[in-house]
């Protein structure tokens, strides 16, 4: 379902993604991993067109969004995205935040959109802050939040950018319970992060990143007890330490 | 004569005087903020020519003086174009252009200031352009915006002084008037001190009252 062919992203003089070829099927659940400025961030931000691709191509079933124009908007619809540091909209309760989407895109009536976003704060189990401001929560309750607001929207695919990166470490198990929960409902996860561990448990398949360039990929148990790569086993060894 | 009976005896000139003054101003307001505004869309606009005049603009009014725009328009009108504009029009439009190009600075500025992980957040979740700029942008930056733009009203009532230098009869006008005509020097620019400052006490409290409001929705 997203495909992605011979992707190249420069910032300035930087090459900062190198011939990327990925393909990523339905209710996959991809890891990225590898040191930082490998390109991971940015891969996955391409393929929210939030970064445009210098060169290359990237399909999402089948349409190729660089020639979208503002049929992108369309497109990202059907794509959620979770950031690092959560985003939520600052002047709008926890309630409008996650109804917004749904409404001003049409996609939902007022009164389906709060029941929908009802129910997904009690998965969160988030209801009771539902007409707070975005101001009074943790960083924990902000990431649930926002992992939300992008499900309210239905979408067929979840991007994951390092969202427990920002967290005290205290409130990063949470925030992946939630994700490992979304994984099992069977949707289609791409997920850049650090926490090996859950890339471990809950990928379906990892991929190591550096440099710019797919170094290595394999499914999470051979690829971490088993890699093949040399770069990637400097990166495993210097994580896995402790 | 004390400034009391200096006052009631000159009155009609005053009320002239303010009538002028507070019509540029007003005026200028409306026609400075809506100039303001497409001036900062054109600033904000990814097109670079739309940008470089928007610019241009910006900057060569807050790098001249305001008596010397003020000039220009009123002495350049015919000179360039053959047309005699009168006093009046002339202080409105150097003024508004004046304020629009301050105007422009001030809502850029405050729609730069707002994170771009709103936009980026807006736009993942399938926004347009337009929606994301209205529903998530704006009403942000207004909080950042509207302390600015309550100086520059401040600021553009207190400009308008200028229009005395090409003989608009406004309230800076009226006060030399009256100086020369009751041979008191100093008096009279007490009176339109106080006048000023009432004008722009008023509207600085009442923008008060405004953002006060809007914090509290927060």
């Amino acid at each position: 379902m997203i495909k992605i062919e011979n992707l190249n992203k420069y910032f300035g003089d930087k090459h900062v993604l190198k011939d990327i070829n990925l393909e990523i099927e339905d209710g996959e659940v991809v890891s990225l991993i590898g040191p930082s400025g490998s390109g991971k961030s940015t891969l996955i931000r391409c393929i929210d067109y939030l970064e445009e691709p210098t060169s290359g191509d990237i399909y999402i079933n089948g349409k190729n969004i660089a020639k979208l124009g503002n049929g992108i908007d369309e497109i990202r619809q059907h794509i959620g995205m979770v950031f690092q540091h959560f985003h939520l909209f600052p002047h709008k309760t926890v309630l409008e935040n996650i109804t917004l989407a749904p409404i001003l895109t049409g996609r939902l009536a007022k009164k389906k959109a709060k029941e929908k976003a009802i129910e997904l704060l009690k998965t969160m189990d988030l209801l009771d802050k539902k007409d707070v401001y975005p101001d009074s929560l943790s960083g924990g309750q902000k990431q649930r939040i926002a992992i939300a607001r992008s499900l309210a929207m239905d979408p067929e695919v979840m991007l994951f950018d390092e969202v427990t990166s920002a967290l005290d470490p205290e409130m990063v198990g949470e925030v992946l319970n939630v994700m490992k929960g979304l994984a099992k409902t069977g949707m289609t996860m791409v997920v850049v992060t650090h926490e090996m561990a859950f890339a471990k448990q809950v990928a379906d398949r990892v991929i190591f990143m550096a440099d710019g360039k797919i170094v290595e990929e394999n499914n999470a148990v051979d690829l971490f007890e088993n890699p093949q790569n040399s770069r990637t086993k400097e990166f495993l060894s210097k994580v896995l330490e402790y | 004569m004390n400034v009391v009976e200096l006052f009631v005896e000159y009155k009609d000139y005053y009320l002239i005087g303010i009538k002028t003054t507070l019509s540029i101003s007003f005026l200028a307001l409306i026609i400075g903020t809506t100039l303001g505004a497409l001036f900062s869309i054109l600033k904000l606009s990814k097109f670079k020519l739309l940008k470089l005049i928007s610019t241009v603009y910006i900057e060569i009014v807050r790098g001249t003086p305001m008596m010397v725009q003020i000039a220009l328009v009123y002495f350049g009108s015919y000179v360039a174009m053959g047309i005699n504009i009168d006093g009046f029009l002339a202080a409105l439009i150097a003024v508004s252009l004046n304020s629009a190009a301050y105007v422009a600075e001030i809502i850029r500025s405050g729609i730069q200031s707002i994170d771009k992980g709103q936009t980026e957040a807006s736009k993942s979740l399938g926004l347009s352009d337009r929606q994301t700029m209205r529903y998530i942008i704006l009403p942000q930056a207004v909080k950042n915006i509207l302390p600015a733009l309550g100086n520059e009203f401040v600021t553009l009532i207190k400009e308008t002084a200028v229009a005395s230098t090409i003989g608009v009869a406004d309230l800076m006008y009226t006060s030399q008037i009256v100086q020369s005509s009751s041979f008191q020097p100093f008096n009279p620019l007490i009176i339109v001190a106080v006048i000023y400052f009432i004008f722009t006490f008023t509207l600085s409290q009442l923008i008060g009252v405004f953002e006060r409001r809007l914090a509290h929705n927060d």
